[in-house]
């Protein structure tokens, strides 16, 4: 009788084990690489920041930051000016609870040359201790935004983000014979009454905020993904830097719609102008260059399939040979539409610059 | 002149005017049951002049007239020998009796070939009796992974039953059921394939060498016949096992005219789970319930109207099928908290698949040489999901529903003739054409919203792919030529021709095979085939998921093209005991795979701009040392292979290696008779680590405007350094099986056991970065904690299948 139970502990002890174990990893065949990293902008100084690239495995190191490269800039095909390197400072105010150790000391950036856009830049970065690399991008031209309207709309009370989301509708034309390549994003500064001022009742919390993300839409030149089998199967990433191409639209002038969500912001209804509160709202249409899209799209297509069992790894895209990273540019034409008024004289402000959007990290 | 001499060649070829010639031909069958054996030999000891019976057990030999002694012989039967006088053309039917074993057991084989004889090369017949025994994953017997065991055959991820020919990917195997394409082989995600073992009668791989009769695919013919039915007396089978159970009938409707085989098998791990939702439920509240199941039929008649005229229909269903669903009570107070507001909601989600075949054959005998197949066919594989929801306030009367349909699928009708000519000993000439008339429906999705809310507009609508119809034409011919006794070859040509939106794609596939035997037990092989296929399989991982599409080829994305040489050698060493080694190169053009960073997702929308069309190259070589009869039976197999990809926007434009390139696979599958009770089985397998994309490195990610931290770089993206570009270690197990028969008042009753990885190894299915350490204590002196161990990341590999007991329980009568 002992014996059966020994042989049954024995079976669902085997049957049961866990089916996860260490092994080694074999990195013979692999080398540091150098990691450049910018997105340039129209009538902006071009700067970057260069790194290196470390081993997975092991005790968590941060990043290697290099700043004893050479960097020469190229336009359109002339070299133009070696680039120097800067200090760059952060407000940690509001970021406290991320190590500086993360971040690059020091940056490289022109001291002349502003990105202007049709222009190509080429970036030609030396080490001693790694591979030359090389890396070019040409700043998109403008793409205008004709006009803007706004309405408020309730969405749905049975969606998670139901509520009063503010409408907007954005007309824009699609240059023809071309590839173009875009992303929304807007910036909002919004001001509410401090409830916790129990003093004066009388100031105003502004908060001073840049979204990248959180549109909701069912366009479809936004979305261009139609609802499919494997899509409720397995799910597929959000549009998280809300990008589209002009593929559906080349040369047409296109009326987008798109819904700003309530859950990060004040409801555009519920803005009491009475008490001095405010929203400013600047919506950014971004003609991004065509390696921006794509290091973006696979970013984001990285972060949801890279762990997912069904998918092959997505490697993320870059543009800099004998590197990694991203040389990328973008221009932009932003409208804005504001409901109350910013600044009224009387009113005691008090501004948090958010600078981005932190309740949800993007990935 | 010219005409006069090709009148003259002809004449010679069919009537062989070196002496008078008569013509002996006929069927061979199984004593026993009436069924047709395929491949049973026909030999004359004078003239040593032979042929083989086709693929309907018929057979057609001239030999010059006079005393004549005919050898009629099959693996696992006895031999029989004829002394005939032969002055005319006769028929001769021939019933074979089946060999009793050693140990009085009678043991059959299946239908085996002689390898050194035969022109074909790269081809194995698998035995399908042996099948049943060989012990696999939860003791159910499956076609497919048997054919995993065999050289030039990689598996895919581990317990499922995909199969890579010879460096070719999954959709470059073309499955033939009764001749009919089965377009989804899988069931159950793949854990089981649809070929129920016990319908089948034959089984054949080719991998190389393909004969002019076959085409469409580029590297694999898969060619299973169904049983056709004991005309003799009725028979079945039922086992119980683990996770599925199947019956099997045959038997005569009218005894040696007209029978039938029936099978069916169905799974119950919908039954199986139900205690799980239960416990779920209970211990969370919750009502959630789901499964996953399927059920598939083979059905299969034939009737002999006379000795040239037979018709055969036979079919085949089989549907899989998931399903979830949850539903929800709840009670919040309204936006004024004056009131209770009560709501319900139900989501149903349920997938379905599975293919639908048939074909109806007509045998007609036109003359004792001329041996003719006409063919009507149908296969349709579909995919379906459908998802519900509703929603319910019960307080205020609103209802609202949403629900999404969405299905894909391909269906094929077919009209084929096909002829086998057999003019002189010397010739065996096969020659046919086929109409084939697809319909492509890619993924069409119906969104449903209806409401009583007076914010939800109703919505109907219907969007996705349009249907696409194409049309193929394929022809071919092949003649199996002796030309002395020593050197043999099989030319053919295969020409298809396919239609699609305006498009044609003709392609010509040359085939060639050549057989130098040096000695009676001893030849050498040599064999070119070019293969083209017209269709691209959507796919978005290694495991056969449902919705992988099929789509025609297109004029940017062209037919894909292989050719493949190989060499090899076949010797017969004394107790039935046969060496095949062979080596192959095959190359392999306008494959797809997706670009990086796109995916399809179940989505042919825009299809052509996620994918990237490029090529592939294979090399390797195979070793298969088979024992075919005696009380210890089965076979070593050894596979030394390289097969890489090449894509222009793909992993920077250089190689890179398939994914599931591996430098060694052996098998070694032994199964050995201890007596009329008892038998035992054994399967070990080693294989090279497949190639999996790892991230090697991490780098710091670009500040993206407005999203993100400036230059934040915590954690940063990961460097893979290519595709496919590491190694997981050595995939090995062991499988033991055993099976107690003993003999019943109506049948025999079998008992099997078998076990799974019995040393338990942990076989790598995936790997992954994990972390160990970071520990820390509390040190109450400075009032601080204190770093133990340091906080490392790992590489962590995942095993799927430990060591698996199993049981099932089999009656046969």
């Amino acid at each position: 009788m002992k014996n059966k139970y020994l042989f049954l502990i024995i079976a669902i002890t085997v049957l049961f084990q866990s089916c996860e174990k260490e092994i080694e990893f074999s990195s013979e065949t692999i080398t540091p690489k150098l990691v450049v990293n910018g997105f340039i902008h129209q009538d902006s100084l071009i700067s970057i920041v260069v790194g290196t690239t470390k081993l997975i495995p092991g005790v968590e190191k941060a990043f290697t930051w290099i700043d004893n490269a050479t960097v020469k800039l190229f336009v359109d095909g002339i070299e133009k000016e070696t680039l120097t390197t800067y200090d760059i400072s952060y407000d940690t105010t509001n970021f406290n609870y991320f190590p500086d150790t993360t971040r690059a000391k020091k940056g490289y950036h022109t001291l002349t040359t502003q990105a202007e856009t049709g222009k190509t830049y080429r970036l030609e970065i030396s080490h001693p201790n790694y591979k030359t690399i090389n890396c070019e991008t040409t700043l998109p031209k403008t793409v205008v935004i004709e006009s803007i309207d706004t309405i408020t709309q309730l969405i749905d009370p049975k969606n998670s983000y139901s509520g009063t989301h503010l409408k907007v509708t954005l007309k824009f034309s699609d240059p023809s014979n071309e590839k173009n390549y875009y992303r929304l994003v807007y910036k909002s500064l919004l001001g509410v009454v401090n409830t916790t001022d129990t003093v004066s009742h009388h100031s105003i919390i502004v908060y001073n905020q840049n979204f990248g993300t959180d549109i909701d839409s069912e366009d479809p030149v936004l979305n261009p993904e139609q609802e499919n089998a494997n899509d409720l199967l397995l799910g597929t990433p959000n549009n998280t830097y809300n990008l589209f191409t002009g593929d559906y639209i080349d040369g047409k002038e296109y009326e987008m719609s798109f819904f700003i969500s309530p859950y990060y912001m004040k409801s555009f209804r519920d803005i009491d102008t009475s008490n001095g509160e405010f929203l400013r709202l600047t919506i950014e249409l971004q003609s991004i260059s065509e390696d921006a899209y794509l290091y973006m799209k696979s970013v984001s297509a990285s972060n949801y399939y890279n762990n997912d069992l069904f998918s092959e790894p997505v490697q993320v895209y870059t543009n800099i040979e004998n590197g990694t990273g991203i040389f990328a540019g973008y221009s932009s034409d932003s409208k804005t539409i504001q409901k109350g008024e910013y600044p009224i004289a009387g009113i005691n402000y008090q501004i948090q610059n958010q600078g981005f959007y932190y309740f949800y990290y993007s990935y | 002149m010219k005409k006069n001499i090709l009148s003259c060649l002809l004449i010679l070829l069919t009537l062989n005017l070196f002496g008078q010639r008569v013509t002996i031909s006929g069927y061979i069958t199984d004593k026993q049951s009436g069924e047709r054996l395929i491949s049973a030999s026909v030999y004359e000891k004078n003239t040593l002049q032979g042929t083989t019976a086709n693929n309907y057990g018929f057979y057609s030999i001239s030999l010059p007239a006079g005393k004549r002694t005919l050898i009629i012989s099959f693996v696992g039967y006895k031999t029989q020998t004829f002394e005939l006088e032969l002055n005319q053309d006769i028929t001769l039917n021939i019933p074979l009796e089946l060999m009793a074993s050693e140990l009085g057991e009678i043991t059959v084989i299946g239908n085996k070939v002689n390898k050194v004889e035969e022109t074909q090369m790269s081809s194995i017949d698998v035995q399908v009796q042996k099948l049943q025994k060989i012990p696999v994953i939860l003791g159910e017997a499956d076609v497919l992974k048997v054919i995993q065991l065999l050289p030039g055959v990689q598996t895919g991820t581990e317990g499922t039953s995909g199969i890579y020919v010879r460096g070719g990917g999954p959709d470059q195997n073309l499955f033939l059921l009764d001749g009919v394409p089965v377009y989804n082989a899988s069931h159950l995600l793949g854990f089981f394939s649809v070929f129920n073992p016990d319908a089948v009668k034959t089984i054949k791989l080719y991998k190389g060498g393909f004969p002019a009769r076959f085409g469409g695919r580029l590297s694999s013919v898969v060619d299973i016949s169904m049983k056709d039915g004991n005309m003799k007396e009725l028979k079945g089978n039922f086992s119980i096992g683990i996770i599925s159970s199947k019956l099997s009938l045959e038997g005569p409707i009218v005894k040696d005219k007209t029978s039938f085989m029936l099978s069916a098998r169905r799974t119950y791990l919908d039954l199986l789970s139900k205690p799980f939702f239960w416990y779920f439920n209970s211990k969370n509240d919750a009502n959630v319930n789901g499964g996953a199941y399927f059920h598939d039929f083979n059905l299969k008649v034939n009737h002999i109207f006379n000795e040239r005229s037979r018709l055969y229909l036979s079919g085949y269903l089989g549907k899989d099928k998931g399903f979830g669903y949850t539903s929800d009570e709840y009670n919040y107070l309204d936006e004024t908290n004056q009131e209770a507001i009560t709501n319900k909601s139900k989501t149903d989600f349920g997938l379905g698949w599975g293919n639908n075949i048939a074909s109806l054959r007509w045998n007609y005998l036109l003359s004792n040489k001329l041996f003719s197949n006409t063919t009507l066919t149908y296969s349709r594989y579909r995919f379906q999901v459908d998802s519900d929801y509703r929603y319910e306030n019960v307080t205020k009367k609103t209802k609202t529903e949403d629900s999404f349909k969405y299905y894909s699928g391909i269906e094929d009708w077919t009209a084929k003739i096909d002829f086998d000519f057999f003019p002189t000993p010397s010739h065996d000439i096969k020659f046919g054409a086929s109409y084939t008339n697809h319909l492509f429906s890619p993924g069409v999705s119906r969104l449903k919203f209806e409401g009583s809310s007076d914010i939800v507009l109703g919505i109907d609508t219907t969007f996705g792919n349009r249907d696409i119809y194409a049309n193929e034409i394929s022809s071919f011919i092949e003649d199996d030529i002796t030309i002395t006794d020593h050197l043999k070859i099989n030319a053919g040509l295969h020409l298809s021709d396919f239609m699609v939106d305006n498009e044609t794609f003709i392609r010509i596939q040359p085939r060639l095979s050549i057989r130098l035997k040096a000695t009676k037990n001893w030849s050498l092989k040599a064999s070119y085939s070019r293969m083209a296929q017209h269709v691209h399989l959507l796919t978005t991982s290694g495991i056969n998921l449902p919705t992988d599409l099929w789509l025609p080829v297109t004029k940017k994305f062209e037919p894909p093209i292989s050719d493949q040489v190989a060499i090899g050698t076949a010797i017969n060493f004394p107790k039935s005991i046969e060496l095949t080694i062979e080596g192959f190169y095959k190359t392999m053009n306008n494959l797809i795979e997706y670009k990086e960073g796109a995916s399809f997702m179940g989505s042919a929308t825009n299809w052509e701009n996620k994918v990237e069309k490029g090529k592939g190259w294979s090399y390797g070589a195979e070793f298969m040392l088979e024992k075919k009869i005696g009380k210890t039976t089965g076979w070593i197999a050894y596979t030394w292979s390289k097969t890489e990809r090449q894509f222009e926007n793909l992993n920077f434009g250089k190689p890179f290696p398939a994914k599931y390139d591996r430098r060694h696979d052996v098998s070694i599958v032994i199964t050995h008779e201890f007596n009329k009770k008892v038998d035992m089985s054994g399967t070990w397998v080693y294989g090279t680590g497949n190639a999996v994309t790892l991230a090697v490195m991490k780098y710091p990610k670009a500040t993206i405007p407005y999203t993100d931290f400036a230059y934040y770089s915590s954690d940063g993206l990961d460097d893979y350094g290519g595709r496919n570009n590491y190694r997981m270690p050595a995939y090995h197990r062991l499988d033991l099986g055993i099976n107690f028969h003993k003999e019943k008042k109506h049948g025999t009753r079998t008992l099997s056991f078998s076990v799974y990885n019995v040393y338990n190894r942990q076989n790598p299915f995936m790997l992954m970065w994990g972390s160990k350490g970071g520990e820390y204590a509390y040190d109450p002196n400075t009032g601080q904690y204190i770093e133990i161990t340091p906080y490392k990341t790992v590489l962590k590999q995942f095993s799927l299948f430990t060591l698996i007991p199993s049981i099932s329980y089999s009656f046969k009568f």
